[in-house]
This record gives C-alpha cells, structure tokens and sequence, in this order.
C-alpha cells in the first residue's frame, strides 16, 4: 500500500485520497448555518403572545426533536460526502488476510536532467515541475518510508545513494538539482538505478520493498530505446521493480534549435576567410518568418540574416567570415532570444559557437635521405598558395632529426626514410605524442624490421610493417569516399584519383582498432592510414612517392603518386586533416572531458574560466611517459571555456547535442508515458498493479459506491422530511 | 372594485387622515339598510300575540282575543324607534398591533366599522353610544340618535388616541380587563341594548366567556367582532424572530417556521372557541381580518345581523 496517498487507520479501515479527508470540515457547515440563522433574529411586537407560548410550550419537544433529526441528517450527508472521496477501505492485512503488515517503502526518485527538461513554460521549467511533484511525493509519504535519489543524466549521479528516512535531507537535495545541458543516457541510467537497487537489497537486512518514480519528458530521441514500441528495455525493469513513470512534456513544444555550426575549415592562415554553415530547425506547428540568425566573431557581430522556418525542417544559412588576427577565435550563431520568447520555450539550444585557430603561416620540416627525396612532397603541399600564405619550411637529411628543434614545426614529412634508428624514431614519437603531426612515406628504402623493432613498445603509426605487395597494377579502393581526405573526390571519377598507378605498397599487420583507413587497394590493404597517437597524429603512404626522376634499378618503381594529378590534393588534404583534427579537440560536446598538455615538466596551475564566469582551479595528472596533462570535466553547460596556463590562454567551445523533438514523436510513447496531471492516479493505479498487499480496488469503489448511495438517500429524506416539517411551507 | 367600493379598501382608508375624514368616507360608500328594530314596545304596528305568563303587563291583554278563545295572550308591537346600540372597543395595547400586510392597525380597523355602523344607525333615528376601554372602562358616550353623535365619535376616538400616546410615552402599560368593563357597563347602563364589541378578545377564554355571560344576563344583544391581523391569523414568518410581549407580556424568541402550522391550528381553535362561548350566550360572532376590504365585511356584518334577527 502506497503511503503516498493512503491513511490507514487502526481497525483495519483506510483511507485511499488522504488529502479529501478534508471534505470532513464541511460538516460544520449545518451547524454553522443553525447557529448563524439564530444569531439573525427579527424583532416584532406580537399581540397574541400567550397563544404563542402555548403552541411552543406545546411543540417545543417535536422542534427539537426535528431539528436535531435534520440536522444530524445534513451533517451526515457531507461526512460520508467527505469519507467517499477519500475512497476509504476495509480490511488491513492483519485483520482481514492475516498477512504480516505491510513493510516500510524505498522509493527511488528517478529525474531526468536532460537539457529538455529546461522547456519553459507558464508553470515554470519541466524539470521545476519535476522536483514540485518529487517533493510532493516525499512530504506525503510516510515516516518509516526510505529513499534514494538519483539525476538521469550521462553520466547518471545518485545524489542519494544510501536509503535515508530524513525528509528534509531529501527535500533539500531535490532543492538543489540543477540542469546540466546534456542528454541523458537512459539505457546506463536505468541500468545504474538497476544496479543500485540490487546493492541496496543486498546490504539491507530489513527488506523494504522498492517503488521506482520516473520524472521525466520522455523526449522520443532520448527514450525510443527504451520505451518504444516494443517497450525496449523498460519492460525488463518494470518486471524488476515497481515503476511509475510521470511526464512532464507535452504534445507540441515550440522550439527554435541551433542544430548544428560547421566551417568549411577550422584552421586557416591570416586574411583568409572562413565559411559558416547554420542549421536553424525549428519545432512547433506554425511557420515563422524573418527570423534572425546572428554570427559573431568573438562576441562581437558580423552578420545578421533573416530566414523563414517551416516547422519541422531545417533551414540552412551561410555567412563568410574574415579572420585577421592570429590566436583562437570563437564562431557564434545564435538566435536573438527575447523577441521569440513565445515561440522558443527552451533557450539552452538556441545557440552554438565554435572555435577556429588563424596561424600566420604553416611550418613543415621535410626529411630526406637522399637530396631532393622531398622534392615532389614539397611541391605539392606549397602549390597553389599565395606567396604570403605559403608554408614556410626545412629541409633536413635524416640524421639532423637528432638535433633539430622539433617543436618549432607543426608537420614533419619524412618519405621512404632509410636511415633510421631507435633513437631516431623515438624522437618523432615524442614529436607526435605532444601534439606534433607526422606524414611518412614507406617505400623499398623503408627498413620494416627497424619500424616494427623501434615501434613494438611506441607503436604510433597504428600497425606493425608486414612485407611488400606483389607486384601489380592496384586499383584504388576510395573506401566509399568516406573519409575527409577522399571527400573532394566524390562525384569526380574522372580526377584521378581512381587512376593513381599504384604497382607495389607495404602490407600491415596488427593494426591498431584506432587505426583510419583513408584509401585503400581493391583486394590489399590500405594505401593511406591515419592514427592519433598522443596528441598528434601520424598519416602513412604505404606506397611511398617516388620523389625524383632519376631512378635506380635496383630500386623499382613502386608507383606514380607523384606525377598523378590526385596527388596534390591528397596531400594538401591530409595536411588540412591533421589541423582540423587537432582543433577538434578544441570543439566538444556537453559531458565530455576538455583535456591538455602542460608544456613544463613539472606541473603548474591551470586554470579554467567557466561559460558562467565562475574560475576552477584544474586537476594536473603525470601522463607515463612522465608528462603532466590538465583535465577538465565540468563540462555539463554549453558555452566558451578558457584554460589559462602560464599567461596563455585558450578558448574551448563546448556545445550541445542538440534534440529535435517533434509532436510526432509522442504517439509511439503515449501508451507507456502517463502525463504529469495523471501522475497522482498513475501511482496508484501503477501501484495496485505490482503491489499485492494494497486494498483490493473492488473494495474501496464498493464502499465509494455504497457511501454515495446513502448519501443520495440522505439527501431525499432531508428533502421529504424538511418539506413534511414545514420547511418548505412558506 | 366599483366606485364606491374603493372607500371601503383598508389601503385607501389609511392614506386618509383624520379619522373623521375617513370615517366619512367610508359611510359615503355603504349603502343605507333599513332594519327593524327588534324591541316590541308600545307603538302601533302589530307584530305578534304571546301567551301570558305571571308577571306580566296585563295592561298588554288582548282581551278581544280572551273574548274569543277565553286564555290570556298578550299583543306584542313593532318598536322601530328606540334601538340603543353601543359599541364596545378595546383600546388595549394588543389592539395598536399592525402586521405586515395590514395597512390599518386592529384599532384603527374597528374605529372605522363602529364610526360607519353609527353611522347608519343614527341616520335611522336610531342611538348609537360608545363605550371604550382598556383595564376598565375608559370612556363613555352614551346613546343617542343627535346627527353630531358621530362627530362625538370620531372625537372620543380621537381623544383616546392622545391618551394612548400619553400612556406610550409615560411607557404605561394597557391591559385589558374585558369581565370588569362589562360588569362595569351593565352596572351603569340598566336598559337592554345591542352592544357590538370590537376586540381582539386575546386573553383568557374564561374572561371572555364571562363577559359575555354577564351581558346576556343583564339583557343586551351581544355582537362580537372578533378583529384579528392577518399577521395573527396565519403566521408567515420565515426566519428567527424575537415576539415582544404587548400588555406586560415577556418577549419569546423562536423560529416560526417549524411551529407555523400548529400556531394557525391552534388560532383556529381560538377562533372555533370564541364561537362556541358566543352562541352559548346567544351572541353573534364575526371574525374581521383587517387586510380585507370593508367592503366585503360591513354588508356581511350588516347581512348575517339582519337574518339574525329575523330569526
């Protein structure tokens, strides 16, 4: 029996809806009437008063006698009005099944922090609606009731892990539950509360039975795993644990959704521009219009463009962006909120931004064995290009790696390196691992047993060298043209990619599950790889490009990259590559952890400041190889963070997954979600359903029943026995 | 309602002031009835023979009717000149009562029927007196048949209205005494007369059944107008009420409504009562609500008298 809504008193009787028990004080109302009509006297002078004081003398017995009949019968009237409402019944286990009483809950509040639950409305947000509704529940439960509570969010926190009878100390928690703006993952978070309620059982020696309440707005993106239409996994858990799931969404949010921010590039030299794609979709039922779209370059304005919304779909806007200064900058689109506030109930996803990194110029260091190995190599990753944007770069022979600087450039080319050692070799990987990028060329000068050896522990290409290919014309394999490098290629067969003449590349073994296959050779392996190792990454041609014309006999032609006109593009897009991917760690999503390196050996204070201003001091970690990285993982708001170390600081956006929740998307939930204005009856009903020891609900409508069946007939002899009085008499 | 019918409306009545004026203008509506008197006297119109018993006038012997049948009968003739009738009028405070729906007050009410009664009679050349009272005997007018006695009533009337207010402001209280004021009465007036009584007759049975039984005694012709508000006579009351005692009489606070319909039983066996006591004593009872119109009850008065007479 739910301690939440029902009274039981001693002999065995209870009542169902405690809080109508207050229909009881209306009883006082005959009384009050009487006792009101008396005070409201007439004074009138009366001739025959001797005959009046007869008849009273005479009647005096019989009036009072019907005074007290109707007003019993009016005062009986409203208490078994009063006492069906609050469906009482009879029976308690003891005295009418002889069972044990029944034994004290546990009820687990179960609610959902989604970003949705921040849905706005006259009554507040759902997830205030939420937590009114879980406090609730709490005041009206009863003293040797327990509880856990536990946030559904990614991940899932129990704010309350232990059972605890202290009200206020759960009050006071549900007072303090604030909305990160992530989406929950509802899978782990029922399978947390699962896993919970399995230890709470085990570790309690009194066993309490366990009443699940699920506060959420069962948004369909979320939930359609869980409660679709085969009920997914919910169906599992009910059948574990009494559950009663309350929403708090509704049929037809309206919603103006940032849905995505993308930038042909989120790197780019000084003076160039930078084009910026919006999706705006808007959820709703009515179609807006002019509705502005607002990009801003570091908080400051650069452009501002209207466009029309068909609910349900979205709506594309592009904007150029010229970007001068060099450093990191934050790309914003955002929907100007206050003149939507009827038509955008949720403000968390109105906007996105996005960091992009503006260098003055790129800083390759190419290595060769011989002179002019690089030849092609350099060629093809400065053609093109203005001659103030062109990269600036080096030339080294192998052995020079030992001594050079490496930090000072951001892309090392080394092609079909022949003299390589240990020491050599670990020196790149040091390169990669702080964040350096590498292109390497494999080809016949490429010393297999020196890679495999040198790498068996360092392992930063993402495979272990296997022997060379037969010889043969292969035929590129796009992979679907799935990855970036191969993408500028799709729909354009004729441009060589296709055609590259390949004859002979490397065969890997053991490669890594990290490892990206960009191209690869129809019935072979893979042409080009790609692997982050570290904090850098390692692009790899298994098939090294011949770089020069004069060809020995003893080293056969591999192939002719080189001279192929996807050669050029493949190589500048693999550059591109490496910087889009290191800026990629600068845009991540809500719940994510934002990590870096400190520069020194030892560690120092970093610091972030957070999207609402406020500044955490971050936690330092030694990383194996002895270096020391920052972590942050307050992560939980969309907005810019900045990490500060050493004077530098650097911007990091943070973004979320946007929902695009649609009217639609209630139909296949309604028949597993009960909407919050039900949630009352929903208990019980959900309640009588996986509770065997509640009142049989036959009983409590018998007695409902028979209660307003008197009270009808009450009602028809107070009429009768009124009008037989002489109260009708006029 | 005809024109001369609106004189008799109680409501057009009391928007009449003074009492003279209205008295008048209620007489201007009735229409003058000759009665017979019924006194036999000495005058020269036969009425009846009556066998001859002790005591008797022998001056009254028929004896031409002894020459025939050789017995005694006496002759008995019509007297229509010398009928003395006398109005009896309650002045007690029980009287001032005007309920709700009455625009006149009990007093007032019967004012106006004996001023009107009156009158008729002295316009026949019959007397009309007027005797009020209260504890006793307030006031007397004796009978006469002058054309000013009806100006002598409206100024007795007029003159107890001045005592009543004196006797209100003084807070003296008026009760009623109805056996003493008769005994009183048939002790100063030895001629038989019809003596009309005009009165709540609100006290005790037993008093009224004695008064009456004294003026039967002394000979009179006895009419009772039984005059009650309509108020008094069918309770309508709906919400608490606290009755104040008229005459002395404690006040009683109670709900009407349940005790309604035994209080109108229990008036209406007050009224059968009266009844009762007034035909013992061979006396004429008329029960006047003072709601209703004068029209409808002076001619059933002046109606249901003459048959009774006849008789």
């Amino acid at each position: 029996m739910s301690q939440l809504n029902l009274l039981e008193l001693p002999l065995g009787v209870g009542f169902a809806s405690t809080w109508m028990l207050g229909w009881l004080a209306a009883a006082i109302i005959p009384l009050a009437i009487h006792l009101l009509l008396k005070r409201q006297k007439v004074r009138i002078p009366w001739a025959a008063i001797e005959l009046l004081r007869k008849v009273i003398h005479q009647e005096s017995r019989r009036v009072r006698f019907e005074q007290w009949l109707l007003l019993f019968i009016r005062t009986s009237i409203l208490v078994l009005f009063g006492l069906a409402v609050a469906r009482p019944y009879w029976g308690s286990p003891e005295s009418k099944s002889g069972r044990p009483k029944e034994p004290a809950k546990l009820w687990v509040l179960v609610i959902d922090t989604s970003y949705t639950m921040g849905y706005e409305s006259q009554d507040g947000t759902r997830l205030q609606r939420a937590v009114e509704r879980a406090s609730e529940l709490v005041r009206d439960a009863s003293e040797e009731d327990s509880f856990l509570l536990l946030t559904l969010s990614n991940p899932t926190k129990a704010l309350i892990s232990k059972p605890v009878q202290s009200k206020e100390r759960v009050l006071a928690e549900l007072r303090g539950i604030e909305l990160p703006e992530i989406i929950s993952n509802i899978p782990e978070g029922l399978g947390y509360v699962d896993s919970l309620l399995q230890r709470v059982k085990q570790s309690q020696p009194r066993k309490r039975q366990a009443r699940v309440v699920i506060l959420s707005d069962f948004v369909q993106s979320n939930w359609k795993e869980t409660l679709g239409k085969n009920k997914g996994s919910i169906t599992a858990f009910t059948a574990r644990h009494s559950t009663v799931l309350i929403s708090f969404g509704v049929p037809n949010p309206k919603n103006i959704v940032v849905e995505s921010l993308t930038c042909d590039r989120n790197s780019c030299i000084a003076g160039e521009q930078i084009n910026v794609s919006a999706s705006i979709f808007l959820v709703g039922n009515s179609q807006l219009s002019a509705v502005s779209v607002q990009i801003s370059l570091d908080d400051e304005q650069v452009a501002l463009e209207p466009i029309d919304l068909t609910p349900g779909q979205s709506a594309q806007v592009q904007f150029t962006v010229p970007i001068d200064k060099v450093g990191t900058h934050v790309i914003r689109a955002s929907i100007p909120r206050d003149p939507l506030a009827s038509v955008d109930q949720l403000s968390a996803d109105s906007s996105r931004s996005m960091v992009v990194e503006c260098r003055e110029r790129q800083r390759i260091l190419f290595v060769e064995s011989e002179v002019n190995d690089s030849r092609m190599l350099q060629l093809s990753l400065t053609s093109g290009k203005p001659p103030s944007q062109r990269d600036s770069y080096r030339v080294i022979q192998t052995i020079e790696l030992l001594s050079s600087d490496l930090d000072q450039w951001e892309l090392i080319v080394a092609n079909d390196l022949r003299f390589i050692d240990a020491p050599l070799l670990n020196r790149l990987r040091s390169y990669v691992q702080e964040g350096g990028n590498l292109i390497l060329g494999l080809g016949p000068s490429t010393p297999a047993s020196v890679w495999n050896d040198g790498i068996q522990t360092q392992n930063f290409l993402g495979f272990q060298l296997d022997v060379p290919s037969e010889e043969q014309a292969w035929a590129i394999d796009p992979l679907d043209y799935e990855s970036p490098l191969t993408q500028p290629f799709r729909g354009y067969p004729d441009a060589g990619l296709l055609t590259t003449p390949v004859f002979k590349h490397w065969l890997i073994q053991q490669p890594d599950n990290r490892l990206i296959q960009d191209v690869g050779l129809v019935d072979s392996g893979p042409l080009i790889t790609r692997f982050q190792y570290g904090r850098g990454w390692t692009a790899c041609l298994l098939s090294a490009p011949q770089a020069t014309n004069d060809l020995s006999q003893e080293q056969p032609t591999w192939n002719a990259i080189a001279t192929w006109p996807s050669f050029v593009p493949l190589m500048q897009t693999i550059e591109q590559s490496f910087f889009e991917s290191n800026m990629q760690r600068y845009n991540a999503d809500c719940g994510s952890i934002l990590e870096g390196a400190i520069r020194s050996n030892t560690p120092t204070d970093v610091e972030a400041i957070l999207p609402n201003g406020q500044s955490v001091q971050l936690r330092t970690e030694q990383q194996s190889d002895g270096s020391f990285g920052w972590y942050l993982y307050q992560t939980q708001n969309a907005g810019v963070y900045r990490v500060q170390q050493g004077g530098a600081s650097h911007a990091y956006s943070v973004n979320l997954i946007p929902v695009t929740e649609g009217s639609a998307s209630w139909t296949d939930l309604a028949d597993a979600v009960v909407p919050s204005d039900n949630a009352k009856e929903a208990q019980e009903s959900q309640a009588s359903a996986t509770t065997t020891q509640l009142p049989p609900k036959e009983i409590t409508s018998l007695t409902v029943q028979t209660l307003l069946a008197t009270v009808f007939v009450l009602l028809l002899a107070e009429s009768l026995l009124a009008w037989g009085f002489g109260r009708r008499v006029g | 309602m005809n024109r001369s019918q609106k004189y008799f409306d109680p409501e057009t009545l009391a928007a009449i002031q003074p009492l003279s004026l209205r008295a008048r203008t209620l007489v201007e509506g009735l229409v003058a009835g000759m009665h017979r008197s019924p006194q036999r006297g000495s005058s020269a119109e036969f009425a009846q023979h009556r066998e001859y018993v002790p005591g008797d006038d022998i001056r009254q012997v028929d004896w031409k009717v002894f020459a025939r049948s050789d017995r005694y009968y006496l002759k008995q003739y019509e007297d229509e000149t010398n009928l003395s009738c006398y109005f009896f009028v309650d002045q007690s405070e029980s009287m001032d009562f005007r309920g709700s729906q009455s625009p006149l007050s009990k007093l007032e009410y019967v004012q106006l029927v004996s001023c009107a009664l009156a009158y008729l009679i002295t316009s026949q050349q019959d007397q009309a007196g007027l005797v009020t009272y209260s504890k006793s005997i307030d006031a007397w007018l004796p009978a006469s048949s002058s054309i000013s006695q009806f100006d002598d009533f409206v100024h007795l009337f007029d003159q107890g209205a001045i005592t009543r207010e004196g006797s209100a402001r003084t807070k003296i209280t008026r009760t009623t005494d109805l056996p003493a004021a008769v005994h009183d009465f048939v002790t100063r007036l030895k001629k038989p007369a019809l003596v009309v009584i005009c009165s709540d007759m609100l006290g005790e049975l037993v008093d009224s059944q004695r008064a009456l039984s004294l003026l039967a005694h002394a000979g009179h012709d006895v009419v009772l107008l039984h005059t009650l508000d309509n108020d008094e006579m069918h309770f309508p009351f709906d919400q608490a009420t606290q009755f104040e005692g008229l005459e002395g009489l404690p006040d009683l606070t109670t709900d009407p409504r349940p005790i309604a319909m035994a209080y109108r039983r229990a008036m209406q066996q007050f009224q059968q009562d009266l009844q009762v006591i007034c035909r013992q004593q061979n006396a004429d009872y008329f029960l006047l609500n003072t709601a209703d119109s004068l029209a409808r009850e002076l001619p059933r008065i002046l109606a249901n008298r003459r048959r009774s007479t006849r008789n």
